[in-house]
C-alpha cells in the first residue's frame, strides 16, 4: 500500500516534466520572434536584440531548455509582462478567488448530481428515471458560456437580483457557481446513475433482496457504498472539465481568478504568465488526479497494489 | 447482463491505471454475444444484428426525438442559401436591433443584419467544425489506441504516456495554447480541439482491443497463421468500431460546444464571418440593447447538441448499454 502510493507520487514527476518540456517548446514554436513579438512591432532592431538578450533568448536550446527546468521546479517562471510581478506571485494572489469558486460550486453539484443520480438509478425504467435522464442530457448540452451570460441576463440585467459581473459579497458567487457546478452536476449525476444501475443487477443484490432485507437498506448499505468507489474513480475526469470552465466562466463574470489571468494572459500574449497558469492548472490537474487515485487505493480492499 | 467484474473502469488521468491485462473495460453487446453464442464469425455485422440495433433506436422515443432534431438542423444548414430572406452580412440601418418580427424571425443586430440568416450561416461553420475536431481526433486517436493494445510493450508504454500527457494539461487551456502558436482562426480551434480529444478515441480503441485479442477466436485464427494487419482488419477493428460509434456521436456534441466557445472568447472563427459562438460573443457585447441576440445562437448550439446527446445516448444503449461507462463523460471545455 505505501509502496503504491509512493510509485504513484513519483510517477507523476515526468508527467509534470513532460507538461514543462510541452510548455517550453510551444513558446518557441511561436511564429516568429519572441521578442519581436512582446514589443509589438515597435523599438528597433537594437530593443529587440536586448530583450532578447535579457530574456537569454540567444542562448543555444539546450540551455534555455535546463534554465527553464530548473527555475520551473522552484516554480519560479519569470515576471509578468503586463503586470512586472513575479508570475507564481499573482498566481498564488488569485488562486483563493478561485478556489472559493470552485468550493461554491462543487457542494452543490455532489449533493445534486449524485442524488439525482442515485434516483435515476432506482427509478430506472420508469417515467421518472426517463425524466431525470432527459434532464441530465439537455444539463450537459448547455454550453456554460452561453448559460453563464443567460443568468446574467436573466437575474442581473431583467430581474436585478443578482449582481452580473465582479467580486463582493456572497451574492458575487452564486451566478459563476451556479453555471460551473451546472456540468458537474450533470457528468456526476451520469456515472452515478451508471454505476448504480450496474451494482443493482449484481448477483449479490439479488441475495439479499431475497434474503428480505428492506429495500433501503439493500440500496445504502449493499449497493450505494459499491457503486461509489468507481465514481470516485472518474471524480478525475470532472477536474478537466472543471479547470476549463473555470477559465470560460471566470473571463465572462470577471471573477478575479487565475481563470481570468490565464486568459488575459493569451490575449495580451504575456508569455511567461501563460507558461506558469499552463503549468499552474496541469500542476492542479495532475494533483487532483494523484489524490483520487491515493482515495480509491485507500477506500476500496478489493485492490491490490503489488 | 452476464458481466459479473467491476465496470466503469475511467479513462481517468492517471498513469498508472492502465495495466496491459485484464483491464475490465466492458466490450460491446455484439462482441460478447458473438463470442459466446454467435457461430457465423466475428467479422461483419448481419442484417439481423443491424435490425436488432435500429429496433432498438426505433423505439427509444428520446432517441428520435434527437433524430428529429438533427435531421431539422442539418436541412436547415444545408439549405441555408435557400431559406434566408436576407443575405447574412446585408446591412440595413433602417432596423437595428430590432426584436424578432414578421420581417426577421429572430430580430436584427446593432448593424440592422437579419440574425435567422446569419444563424443559418454560421451553422455551416460550427456543425462542419465539430464533425472536424472529431474526425482528426478519431483518425489518430484509433489508429494510436489499435497500435498500442496490440503491438509491443514498448510502443504501448510510449503511446499512452503521450496520451497521459495530453490528459495532463485541460483540453480547453491546451486548445488555447494551440491556438496561440497557431494563430487565431477556426482551421487553429479544430486542429487544437482535434489533438485534446485524441485520448479518449485512444484510450477506449486500445481497451478493446486488448480484450478482443485476448479471446480465444482470435487467438485460434492467429495461431492458424493470420497475419497481424488482417487480424486487426477482420478482428479488432469491427469491434473498436461498436465502441467509438458511440465515443464519436458523443464527442461531436462537446466538439461543437468547444468550438462555439473559443470563437466566442475571439480566438475561433474571426469576424465579420460568424458561428454561433462569435454570434454570442457580439450578443453579450449587446446584451443590454438587445437580448435576442443571445438568446438565438445559444438556443441554436444548444438544440444541436441536445438532438446529438439524445441521439448518442440512444444509440449507446441500442448497441450496449454498458459502454456508457466508457464514455468520454461531460463537457470538454
Amino acid at each position: 500500500m505505501i509502496s503504491y502510493m509512493v510509485r504513484r507520487i513519483l510517477l507523476s514527476i515526468p508527467l509534470l516534466w513532460g507538461v514543462l518540456t510541452i510548455v517550453f517548446l510551444g513558446f518557441h514554436a511561436l511564429p516568429g520572434d519572441p521578442a519581436a513579438q512582446m514589443l509589438l512591432g515597435h523599438g528597433t532592431a537594437q530593443d529587440v536584440a536586448r530583450l532578447r538578450h535579457e530574456m537569454g533568448l540567444d542562448r543555444p536550446l539546450l540551455v534555455q531548455y535546463w534554465e527553464f527546468i530548473s527555475h520551473a521546479a522552484h516554480l519560479d517562471f519569470g515576471t509578468s509582462l503586463t503586470s512586472q510581478q513575479p508570475v507564481f506571485t499573482e498566481i498564488w494572489d488569485r488562486f483563493p478567488s478561485t478556489l472559493q469558486l470552485v468550493v461554491c460550486a462543487m457542494i452543490p453539484a455532489v449533493l445534486i448530481g449524485m442524488g439525482l443520480g442515485v434516483l435515476a438509478a432506482v427509478t430506472d425504467r420508469t417515467w421518472v428515471g426517463a425524466g431525470i435522464t432527459t434532464f441530465m442530457l439537455i444539463l450537459l448540452s448547455l454550453p456554460d458560456f452561453w448559460l453563464g451570460t443567460m443568468l446574467a441576463l436573466i437575474f442581473g440585467v431583467e430581474l436585478h437580483w443578482l449582481p452580473v459581473a465582479g467580486t463582493g459579497d456572497f451574492r458575487n458567487v452564486i451566478l459563476p457557481a451556479a453555471t460551473l457546478a451546472s456540468g458537474i452536476t450533470a457528468v456526476l449525476m451520469r456515472l452515478t446513475r451508471v454505476a448504480l444501475i450496474d451494482v443493482l443487477g449484481m448477483q449479490y443484490i439479488r441475495t439479499a433482496r431475497a434474503k428480505g432485507v428492506i429495500q433501503r437498506r439493500v440500496l445504502f448499505q449493499h449497493a450505494l457504498r459499491n457503486a461509489l468507489i468507481p465514481v470516485v474513480t472518474v471524480i478525475g475526469l470532472i477536474f478537466t472539465g472543471l479547470l476549463g470552465g473555470v477559465v470560460i466562466i471566470e473571463t465572462v463574470f470577471a471573477w478575479p481568478g487565475v481563470g481570468t489571468l490565464a486568459f488575459n494572459a493569451v490575449t495580451e500574449r504575456d508569455f511567461p504568465m501563460i507558461q506558469g497558469t499552463t503549468f499552474f492548472f496541469a500542476l492542479l490537474l495532475i494533483g487532483g488526479n494523484l489524490l483520487v487515485d491515493l482515495t480509491y487505493a485507500f477506500f476500496d480492499p478489493r485492490i491490490q497494489y503489488a | 447482463m452476464h458481466n459479473q467484474e467491476p465496470d466503469l473502469n475511467p479513462p481517468s488521468a492517471s498513469p498508472t491505471d492502465s495495466p496491459r491485462e485484464a483491464a475490465p473495460h466492458s466490450l460491446p453487446v455484439a462482441a460478447r454475444a458473438r463470442d459466446v453464442d454467435d457461430e457465423e464469425g466475428p467479422a461483419a455485422h448481419s442484417a439481423s444484428w443491424w435490425r436488432m440495433v435500429i429496433g432498438h433506436l426505433v423505439h427509444d422515443g428520446r432517441a428520435m426525438v434527437g433524430l428529429v432534431m438533427l435531421v431539422l438542423v442539418a436541412i436547415v444548414v444545408i439549405f441555408a442559401p435557400l431559406i434566408a430572406q436576407y443575405g447574412p452580412d446585408t446591412i440595413n440601418a433602417a432596423a437595428l436591433n430590432e426584436g424578432p418580427s414578421w420581417q426577421h424571425w429572430c430580430g436584427t443586430d446593432n448593424l440592422g443584419r437579419d440574425l435567422l440568416s446569419r444563424l443559418l450561416y454560421g451553422g455551416r461553420i460550427s456543425v462542419p467544425a465539430g464533425l472536424g475536431v472529431v474526425a482528426i481526433a478519431a483518425g489518430l486517436g484509433i489508429p494510436m489506441g489499435v497500435a498500442a493494445g496490440y503491438g509491443s510493450r514498448f510502443l504501448d508504454d510510449a503511446l499512452m504516456r503521450l496520451v497521459d500527457l495530453v490528459l495532463a494539461i485541460p483540453a480547453l487551456l491546451l486548445a488555447i495554447g494551440i491556438v496561440s502558436i497557431l494563430g487565431p482562426g477556426l482551421e487553429s480551434v479544430v486542429i487544437a480541439f482535434g489533438i485534446a480529444f485524441i485520448p479518449s478515441f485512444a484510450r477506449v480503441a486500445r481497451g478493446t482491443t486488448l480484450q478482443v485479442r485476448a479471446l480465444d477466436y482470435v487467438e485460434a485464427a492467429r495461431a492458424q497463421g493470420a497475419g497481424n494487419l488482417w487480424t486487426i482488419r477482420k478482428h479488432i477493428l469491427p469491434t473498436v468500431f461498436d465502441s467509438l460509434i458511440v465515443l464519436a456521436s458523443l464527442n461531436l456534441g462537446s466538439a461543437i460546444l468547444a468550438t462555439a466557445a473559443l470563437s466566442f472568447l475571439g480566438l475561433g472563427t474571426q469576424l465579420p464571418t460568424s458561428d454561433w459562438g462569435t454570434l454570442l460573443s457580439v450578443g453579450y457585447e449587446n446584451m443590454f440593447e438587445s437580448s435576442s441576440e443571445m438568446i438565438f445562437p445559444g438556443v441554436a448550439l444548444v438544440v444541436t447538441v441536445v438532438g446529438i446527446n439524445f441521439l448518442g445516448d440512444g444509440l449507446a444503449s441500442a448497441l450496449n448499454p454498458r459502454v456508457a461507462s466508457l464514455r468520454n463523460v461531460g463537457r470538454t471545455n
